[in-house]
């Protein structure tokens, strides 16, 4: 097949950037500027490039970028950060794993304050402090 | 991998770090050092932009560990669409050619 991969692949792909596109509406807030075409493409086009080790195109720098590639730009590694994020949160324990998952996915925090055996005020401070766990265990810089 | 809790952000008169940022967003600061902070922020953009990406940062957690019934519906539907199409090479074809196409064009 031409540059490589398998129709499983192409399909991956096309599951994968719809999927992220849609998390980005609901999550993220995106609004496209332009048409959904110009960014569902570029988008695809990165992840086959990513995925099959094709030597990617230069890239022009953020500022040289037109709003549709910015976009896109933003997209792809607002997609790979999630990933990330997801992963380390994996590999963390309890309590950390458990408060970032239940606050994050809009869980009962008094009724997970009372499981822990805590107060109100002191999750809010334990969230915080796991939340700065996760973001340094992560490697993602702020 | 650098630590980065006491990493500083913004003005180098105020001290404020990512462990601030993160207290303040999760609504772990007493009313005193929360105004104190609001205060900060009013007139620090560094630290303003410390805290738009400490909360991009959780909007991504949140994206990926949500799941919804309706990104199941939507990846169940991806699915049984990729089994129609993807199936037939030459559509494949299609679609990558498509791709590549307009990656020459770009």
């Amino acid at each position: 097949m031409q540059h490589g991969g398998t129709s499983a692949d192409a399909a991956d792909i096309f599951g994968e950037v719809l999927t992220a596109l849609y998390l980005q509406s609901k999550y993220k807030n995106l609004k496209l500027v332009t048409s959904f075409e110009s960014v569902f493409v570029p988008l695809c086009r990165r992840r086959w490039v990513q995925k099959s080790g094709i030597r990617p195109a230069v890239q022009m720098e953020p500022s040289k970028q037109t709003p549709e590639e910015e976009m896109v730009t933003r997209i792809e590694n607002e997609t790979v950060q999630s990933e990330i994020l997801f992963q380390t949160l994996k590999k963390m324990e309890d309590p950390c794993k458990e408060i970032i998952e239940t606050v994050l996915s809009g869980g009962d925090q008094q009724l997970l304050a009372v499981k822990l055996r805590i107060s109100a005020d002191y999750l809010k401070q334990k969230k915080a402090d796991c939340l700065i766990r996760l973001i340094n265990t992560s490697g993602i810089r702020i | 991998m650098p630590h980065q809790t006491n990493q500083y952000l913004g003005n180098p008169d105020m001290k404020y770090n990512l462990t601030h940022i993160a207290r303040y967003a999760e609504g772990a600061m007493g009313e005193k050092e929360r105004g104190y902070f609001e205060n900060a922020l009013a007139i620090d953009p560094h630290l303003r932009t410390g805290l738009e990406q400490y909360l991009r940062i959780k909007a991504s957690l949140r994206m990926a560990i949500m799941k919804d019934p309706q990104t199941e519906i939507l990846q169940e539907t991806i699915s049984s669409l990729n089994k129609k199409y993807f199936q037939n090479t030459s559509s494949i074809l299609s679609f990558l050619h498509n791709i590549f196409r307009k990656r020459k064009h770009a």
